[in-house]
């Protein structure tokens, strides 16, 4: 093979790609989300941890009700539900499913899942609220 | 009095400067104008020094692509009525060096796709004269949607992963290895596998998606990456017990 002499310019990647349309966007808050997730699951191992100390627990108590740290669970909370949605979304498409020689349409997938997370997270409710 | 059209045309003539320059074309308009014919009009009875590929006008040779308003599109598929802004933007297709005005160079890709083996590989080729290789109709659906790809890079230009870092292997290339991966006359599953597995792989893939919502072929490279992922970590599996 010859030797390449032709001049390129070489387009590079803006910091602000993210910005560019929608779907990036929501991408990007995909991401960011598991930030959060971490943040709140860290806390909530440090909360286990501190169960064998009743001082450090009490202590530990009056951060977390704290109207910034229950501002914080709220945005956590949401960017789970987020994160979860959007998971279910990809996964549905990814996922084929065949049902009498047909695929079953993704939306479809995604429905069947959402309701089985529904299920699952009410049974959880159940025993960790309800004793059952 | 005949309604016209401005096209804003990101130019790069490397004989001339080392950066790039917007040109303003203003020329008339047709409701059945589809942006390559107003690239073509611009070459033909403007400025025949503006570059740009085309070859079929019928979205089947993928050498039109360019960033239509910031989007990665064939500009023989996008039809200029279809456009919301008064200035149609015209640029080379994101994430690759420019040769000149919209022509990239597509060296990069060439080579991964190569690295891909998108062809049938066979362990016995059987002598033609005992026959083609049939398949079912079910056989052919699984692979029927990535075999579209026409090879346009423009999930390439959507794809954010490459843009960062372009050793990535890339959505066209790992939909292709999924292709022949899912033929049932191929044997080369794992030969692919390895290369698919490896750096740069399907493992860089964070799944934005945006490369199956940009295909002008419905390819799905998004879902055919995921997809590959589940055989890729049983590839895995088996080179480290060979014995499994």
């Amino acid at each position: 093979m010859t030797e390449k002499k032709t001049a390129t310019y070489v387009q590079k990647m803006p910091a602000s790609w993210w910005l560019r349309n929608p779907r990036y966007l929501a991408y990007m808050l995909r991401e960011l989300s598991s930030i959060f997730i971490l943040v709140y699951i860290l806390t909530f191992l440090v909360q286990i941890l501190l169960l064998r100390d009743r001082n450090a627990y009490d202590a530990f108590l009056a951060i977390v009700e704290s109207p910034f740290f229950v501002a914080f669970t709220a945005v956590a909370f949401a960017f789970a539900v987020y994160h979860g949605v959007t998971w279910w979304g990809l996964t549905s498409k990814v996922l084929q499913i065949s049902f009498r020689g047909k695929t079953v349409p993704p939306a479809l997938v995604l429905l069947g899942a959402i309701m089985m997370w529904a299920v699952v997270s009410f049974l959880v409710y159940l025993l960790l609220f309800r004793g059952v | 009095m005949a309604l016209e059209i401005v096209l804003l045309v990101k130019r790069f003539r490397p004989e001339l400067s080392k950066e790039p320059f917007y040109q303003e074309y203003q020329i008339p308009y047709t409701e059945d104008m589809v942006v390559l014919d107003a690239l073509n009009y611009i070459n033909d009875e403007v400025d025949s020094t503006l570059a740009h590929r085309w070859s079929c006008r019928m979205g089947i040779c993928g050498s039109c692509g360019a960033m239509i308003n910031g989007t990665p599109r064939l500009a023989c598929a996008t039809f200029l009525r279809q456009l919301t802004r008064g200035i149609v933007e015209v640029e080379p297709l994101d994430h690759f060096p420019v040769i000149k005005d919209l022509v990239v160079d597509m060296e990069d890709f060439m080579q991964k796709l190569a690295e891909v083996m998108p062809w049938l590989i066979r362990e016995k080729i059987k002598p033609l004269d005992r026959g083609e290789y049939f398949q079912t109709p079910g056989q052919i659906r699984l692979y029927g949607q990535q075999s579209m790809c026409i090879n346009c890079l423009i999930c390439y230009s959507a794809c954010p992963v490459y843009g960062l870092d372009s050793e990535f292997l890339g959505p066209a290339a790992i939909a292709l290895a999924y292709r022949y991966n899912m033929d049932s006359r191929d044997q080369g599953r794992e030969k692919r596998l390895s290369r698919l597995v490896g750096k740069s792989g399907v493992w860089d893939c964070t799944y934005v998606g945006e490369c199956s919502v940009v295909c002008p072929k419905d390819v799905d490279p998004a879902g055919a990456i995921q997809r590959l992922k589940f055989p890729g970590s049983l590839h895995v599996l088996k080179t480290l017990l060979p014995r499994l």
